[in-house]
Order: structure tokens, then C-alpha cells, then sequence
């Protein structure tokens, strides 16, 4: 038995309010496995960027995470470490793409500048040694290295979003989360980049959380799958457990409502 | 298609931006007709040119190049009068039931709006009765939704709102800009069967924008795949899917998630992404004709 990269037990979460508290996540337990890509799907509101947020400490008040609840990352509980500990931890062990990631790069600094401001802040690296390190990783996401010169404005989307990754890929971190990463693009780019995430993870070994609503391409794309609603994960299977014999019922319902591709189409009665 | 009469036709659209040396189409020689209980989806990804479609349609823009027409005749600039019949037979649903309803009024205020300005006709009483029978049509309940405000609504409720907004001027065509993109799957279906529904029941001509192929294929009798302006392929909706001929609309149709296919299988078009963008995107005026009601504009190295 390998020891999981991720280990989630028993995490409850709640917004406080001023008159009363909603629980957004509720008592919610998983593992997984190095190399795995996980995907937590749900609906808007069912507490699932709640998790990714909570599993690199990133939640704020009102967010606050219930005692009794652990999160395990390599077997250190990520919600007992101090500040030094937490800042060593990011990027290092723990990366996160936002949904909006292509918009989280600094509008004023070069790529190059934001490779060196991550790789500088978490190891002893030399200007030059962070410019190799950068076109390395540029090439990782197919991206010619050319483009270190170059401000974000000038690139796209998809590409923006390519760099982010490539920056999460920095240190070399064992888990990357990703929080709904390619919902802004266009599917032909989107495909591009999850298979590149695929490829990566075969080639480098790390973990993925990968978060999304559209869970026709979560079955494409993950090993297995967690089903969230209203902060509770009611069904964890591999993917093609999800999509062929969903066991919980809110799994079935969500199939049912929606159009298919190919094939016989679904039923109208399914929800309305 | 050889059906009634369209209702509503763009012959031949362009509509250009930037200067004369370096000109951007937006849209590029579009034609398609919009009849009455059918329709008709446009896909493509953002940039496309599906927008602009849109608002050519809704007189945002004028063609550069061809017309439009109504019933048949064309729409030139013509007078108030006119502009204001057309408005209130073409009616739009956006995309974000969030922003496209004014937060400062009631559910009453917006839907009694276009009533008085296009059936002054009716008293107040009048008009109350009608803004619950548009309610009531939506599968909205009036007594509860409309002292509301936007904000008290779901996006789903609200697209609600916004769909009995469009019918209360009673249109002939409505045209839906990817109105279930921002709600929750298990919302979607709601609204998709409301507009299937509509158009049964009074006859509406719709032309549904989107970039979700799966969705096109549950509300649309036909479909049209559009890339940098131009239309590449057209048709009935299952022929076009289930046997698209023109390489882009094969590149879209692979990348749309679908979990019947794992990713690692993936189509050979993704090897050539650069090359059919760029193909697709040269102006292509050639029409080829695949079968009765299916047809496509080729890529020029096809010739």
C-alpha cells in the first residue's frame, strides 16, 4: 500500500453567518493515489471549490474548517502547519490552477519575470539558471521559449492558461488542483490543454484534483470520480463506474439531464 | 428545407470591421432562413462570428454587404415605424440572466414594459393579466415571482424571466444567445424544454447560438458550424453530426467532451489543429452539396 498524496478525512466546512452558519461541506472523506487524477464534480454551490481551496489553506473567513477534520498530504496534515511551513508547502507539494488562471498572471511583469518570482522565492536559483529552468517548462506545455520575452496581453487564452500550468509545474509539486481550468475556453483548446495535463502526469508522476461541472469530460479525463451535492459526497468510483452504472440516484439524475452526442437521446421527463 | 416561406432570411450577409487595408469579416457571406416552428442552432467557438450573426440580426449592426429579409422583403434603414414592427417580431434571450435584467425593478416592472410600449392599448388591469399569463407560460408562478427582484431569483428563474420578457410583444422569431451556458446542467433541460415548447405552441421561428453541440442536437431540427465568419457546414442537425464533412466541423465535433470516448483515443484532426484553422478561416465562396439538406463550403486545398 502506498501511502496516498492526498488524504481528506472527515473535513467539514462552514460559511458563519451572522444569524446562522451554512454548512458547506459535510464531513467529507477521500483519498488520492500519486499519479492519479481525481476528478470532484458538482454542481454550483456543492462545496467543491470549498475543498480545493481548504486543501492549500487558501479558504478564508467566513470559511471555517471544523475540528476534526484532517487533510493529508504525504501523511503531514496540511491544517497544522505555521506560516514558514505553509509557504515552503505551496507550489512545493501543493499547486493550484484557478478558474480563472489565464487572468491571474501579472499584466506588468514578462513570463519570464513570473517563472523567476516563483522559482526565486522557493529555491536558490540564479537568473539564468531560472530562464533554462522556464524554457523547460515552456516546452513541457508546448509553448516555444521565444515567448519568455513576452507580457501576457500577448498571448492567449489557451496559452495563458498553458503558462499557468507550466508555473504550477515549477517545483515539481506532488498534487495539482485544478478548479474548473478550462470552463473560460473553447473546447478545441480544451482538449488541447487536459490532454497535455494527461501527458504530463504520466511523464512526471504528480497527482491531479481536477474540478469541474461538465461531467462528460471528467469521465474522459479522470481515473475516478467523486459526485458532490449540497456539501456531501454521495458517490466515489472509477470513471467509467460513474458514467455506465452510477449507483447514487443524483448521479442517474444529472445523466438524465443531459443532451446527448450520439445515440438515443434523453428522455424530456428527466427533471424539469 | 422545403418548407412554408422563412420568416425571417440573411442573403448573403458580411459584416466588416477595421479599414479598407486590413479588413476583419466578421461575418462573411452568410446565408441562412429561419422558419416558423423549426430550429435552426448555430455553432462555433467564441470568435466564431455567432454574435455578430446575432446582432445583425437584432439591427445592432447594419450588413456591409447583402440584406436581410423579413416576410420576404428587405430591411433597408427604414423608418421608425418599421424598426419598431420588426423589433417587436424578433426578440432576443441573452446569455446572462445575471446582467440582462435591470437589478432596480420588479419581475412586474420589466415583463409590463414592453407591454406599454407596444400594445398601449391596455389598461392596467390588462396588463397585469398579461404579465401572469406570460408568467404562467414560463412555469412560473405569478402570485410569488412578481413583486420579486432579480436578485431573489435563480439563474434559472431568471432566464425564465427572461424568455416571458421576449414572448410578451408576441415575436415571431426569437433568438437565443447561449441561454443555458451559465446555468447548472440540471437547470438546462428546464430551459431547453421551455423553448421546444414555445416554439411548438405558438410557431416560433428559433435560432439557438451555442457552443454546446450536445444541446444543439436536443432543441434543433438544423444546424450550422461556423468558423471566422463564415458558415463551413450546414444541414439537418443529424446528418451534419453524425456525418460531418468539412474537416472543422470534424476538429469541434472531436474535442466536444463526450464520455463514450477516453481522451488517449484521440482524432486525427487534433494533429492538424494549425492547418484547419487555417484553411477554414480563407473566404471560400464554393458550395458543395453532400446530400438533399446538408452542405459545405470546402476547405480551399480541397478544390
Amino acid at each position: 500500500m502506498t501511502t496516498p498524496v492526498l488524504s481528506v478525512r472527515n473535513l467539514t466546512i462552514d460559511y458563519i453567518g451572522a444569524e446562522k452558519d451554512f454548512s458547506a461541506v459535510k464531513n467529507v472523506s477521500f483519498d488520492i493515489q500519486p499519479g492519479e487524477l481525481f476528478g470532484l464534480a458538482g454542481e454550483s454551490g456543492c462545496g467543491k471549490s470549498t475543498i480545493a481551496f481548504a486543501v492549500s489553506r487558501l479558504h478564508r473567513p467566513p470559511a471555517l474548517i471544523r475540528k476534526g477534520s484532517q487533510i493529508l498530504v504525504d501523511g503531514r496534515d496540511v491544517l497544522t502547519l505555521n506560516d514558514e511551513e505553509l509557504r515552503s508547502f505551496r507550489w512545493r507539494e501543493v499547486a493550484m490552477v484557478f478558474q480563472s488562471a489565464m487572468n491571474s498572471l501579472n499584466p506588468v511583469l514578462t513570463i519570464e519575470d513570473q517563472f523567476y518570482d516563483v522559482l526565486r522565492t522557493h529555491t536558490d536559483i540564479t537568473r539564468a539558471q531560472a530562464r533554462e529552468r522556464a524554457a523547460e517548462l515552456l516546452k513541457l506545455v508546448d509553448i516555444s521559449p521565444d515567448r519568455l520575452s513576452a507580457y501576457p496581453h500577448q498571448c492567449s487564452g489557451g496559452m495563458r492558461q498553458r503558462i499557468v500550468i507550466a508555473i504550477c509545474l515549477a517545483l515539481n509539486p506532488k498534487l495539482l488542483i485544478m478548479d474548473e481550468p478550462t470552463t473560460a475556453l473553447d473546447v478545441v483548446v480544451q482538449r488541447e490543454i487536459l490532454q497535455r495535463i494527461d501527458l504530463l502526469r504520466k511523464q512526471l508522476g504528480f497527482a491531479v484534483l481536477f474540478i469541474t461541472h461538465d461531467l462528460s469530460l471528467m469521465v474522459q479525463v479522470s481515473d475516478r470520480i467523486g459526485i458532490m451535492l449540497e456539501g456531501n459526497l454521495v458517490e466515489v468510483n472509477d470513471a467509467q463506474t460513474i458514467y455506465r452504472s452510477p449507483q447514487h440516484d443524483y448521479t442517474k439524475r444529472l445523466w438524465a439531464s443531459m443532451p446527448k452526442l450520439h445515440g438515443a437521446q434523453i428522455t424530456r421527463e428527466a427533471k424539469s | 428545407m422545403s418548407q412554408s416561406a422563412p420568416i425571417l432570411a440573411l442573403d448573403k450577409v458580411s459584416k466588416i470591421f477595421g479599414g479598407k487595408d486590413k479588413p476583419v469579416y466578421a461575418a462573411r457571406d452568410v446565408s441562412f432562413a429561419l422558419h416558423s416552428g423549426r430550429t435552426l442552432a448555430l455553432v462555433g467557438e467564441s470568435g466564431s462570428g455567432k454574435t455578430t450573426a446575432a446582432r445583425l440580426i437584432m439591427r445592432e449592426y447594419q450588413p456591409d454587404q447583402g440584406q436581410l429579409l423579413f416576410r420576404g422583403a428587405p430591411l433597408g434603414k427604414s423608418d421608425a415605424q418599421a424598426v419598431k414592427a420588426y423589433r417587436s417580431s424578433v426578440q432576443m434571450v441573452f446569455q446572462d440572466p445575471f446582467s440582462s435584467l435591470n437589478p432596480a425593478h420588479t419581475i412586474r416592472y420589466h415583463l409590463e414594459r414592453p407591454l406599454r410600449l407596444h400594445q398601449k392599448g391596455l389598461n392596467a388591469a390588462q396588463r397585469k393579466a398579461a404579465v401572469e399569463e406570460l408568467l404562467t407560460r414560463v412555469k412560473l408562478d405569478p402570485a410569488i415571482v412578481m413583486p420579486k427582484y432579480p436578485h431573489e431569483l435563480s439563474g434559472g428563474q431568471r432566464q425564465r424571466i427572461s424568455i416571458a420578457r421576449a414572448l410578451a410583444v408576441n415575436p415571431q422569431v426569437i433568438v437565443a444567445d447561449e441561454p443555458t451556458s451559465m446555468l447548472d446542467v440540471s437547470v438546462r433541460l428546464g430551459i431547453l424544454n421551455l423553448l421546444n415548447d414555445m416554439k411548438a405552441e405558438l410557431g416560433l421561428a428559433l435560432l439557438y447560438i451555442t457552443h454546446d453541440i450536445a444541446t444543439a442536437r436536443y432543441v434543433a431540427e438544423d444546424i450550422m458550424v461556423m468558423y471566422a465568419g463564415q458558415i463551413v457546414e450546414w444541414g439537418a442537425t443529424d446528418s451534419v453530426l453524425e456525418n460531418p464533412q468539412h474537416p472543422y466541423t470534424r476538429l469541434l465535433l472531436s474535442a466536444v467532451p463526450d464520455p463514450d470516448r477516453r481522451f488517449s483515443e484521440a482524432g486525427a484532426e487534433l494533429d492538424q489543429v494549425e492547418t484547419i484553422r487555417r484553411q477554414s478561416a480563407l473566404p471560400q465562396s464554393e458550395i458543395r452539396q453532400i446530400s438533399e439538406n446538408h452542405f459545405i463550403r470546402p476547405m480551399p486545398e480541397e478544390r
